[in-house]
């Protein structure tokens, strides 16, 4: 991190960009794109459109407004390692869902929860 | 005891300005990936349900207004800006600029908070709080797995809230501070932080937007 500010003009720029990405995603949610199966999962095109305008949005607000570009080394480092962290929890756990065959018979079912007393 | 580098306030731990700075920066980091994985907890409760309950997820998405969340989503990114701005004048020590800029971001803050109160009352009045109370009627769509979205829903927005509320008042004590100590060099590590905790809060609202308000819409 430096003690140069950055020009206001890079604030504006940045913002900018975001209100237009806000846009492009309402725009995007219109849209009806394929769902593909995948196992007991369903990949469904819109929202990995969402995700993927939304992760760009995130880089714009890190990189200008947390300054990642005028950090110290160490603080950049952490700064990926949440990321990292992330995903190895993401993809563990859903790697473990998508293989567990036990799975479609635990939890909710069309008449309510399984192993449910409920009157 | 502790030296002035240039117009830098150093603390006597630290070799100069810059390796100070460095260390809020890497403490601050490191308390935000715990954040991130907070969260991001929360965020994989999401898919995995989302993707067992898509038909129930999609029915109960209705109920919710995008537009509501959309200028939540606008006003979030406007006092992401104010916030960045007030950092920017803090380092170049315009001490009015700096209280404008934290004003402007409490400002909007607080209008995000009014939005959600309106959303959250508009749940309850329709009993679609999770509870003895919930009652949601769609063709072809189990209730409970209706109920298990506003349970996802309430809990990670009220957490964000919370995280707003938070940033609100962090930012009060801010200016109070400032206000009280407006006749010395600004010290603009606590604004830099508190910019990086409330661009944090930004960034969360980034991801729920799109996942409660607008995806599978169709």
């Amino acid at each position: 991190m430096s003690f140069e500010p950055a020009r206001p003009k890079v604030y504006l720029l940045t913002f900018a960009a975001l209100l237009v990405l806000t846009a492009i995603t309402v725009f995007a949610a219109k849209l009806t794109l394929p769902k593909i199966p995948m196992g007991i999962m369903v990949l469904d095109l819109n929202i990995v459109l969402a995700m993927a305008i939304a992760c760009v949005k995130a880089s714009l607000v890190v990189l200008y407004f947390m300054h990642y570009k005028d950090m110290g080394q160490v603080s950049r480092v952490w700064a990926v390692a949440g990321v990292f962290f992330l995903l190895i929890m993401f993809f563990l756990t859903l790697g473990d869902y998508e293989n567990r065959p036990s799975e479609e018979t635990v939890g909710w079912t069309e008449s309510g929860p399984l192993h449910d007393a409920r009157p | 005891m502790s030296t002035h580098e240039g117009d830098m306030y150093v603390g006597h731990q630290f070799e100069d300005a810059e390796q100070q700075l460095d260390s809020y920066s890497i403490g601050m980091w490191l308390f935000l990936v715990t954040e991130v994985l907070f969260f991001g907890g929360l965020f994989l409760a999401y898919i995995i349900y989302r993707t067992r309950y898509t038909q129930a997820f999609v029915a109960a998405h209705h109920e919710l207004d995008w537009r509501l969340g959309g200028l939540n989503t606008v006003i979030l990114i406007t006092s992401s800006l104010t916030m960045a701005l007030a950092v920017r004048a803090a380092v170049l020590n315009r001490m009015k600029a700096v209280l404008g800029w934290l004003g402007l971001t409490l400002l909007c803050a607080s209008g995000f908070m009014v939005v959600k109160y309106v959303e959250y009352s508009a749940k309850f009045e329709h009993h679609l709080f999770p509870g003895p109370k919930f009652e949601f009627q769609h063709a072809g769509v189990d209730s409970g797995q209706a109920q298990m979205f506003f349970n996802l829903y309430f809990a990670m927005t009220g957490l964000h809230g919370a995280h707003v509320l938070i940033g609100m008042i962090t930012m009060m004590v801010l200016a109070i501070r400032l206000w009280l100590m407006r006749k010395q060099r600004v010290d603009f590590i606590p604004i830099e932080l508190t910019g990086l905790y409330w661009h944090f809060v930004d960034l969360v609202w980034i991801f729920l937007f799109p996942l409660f308000y607008l995806v599978g819409g169709n």
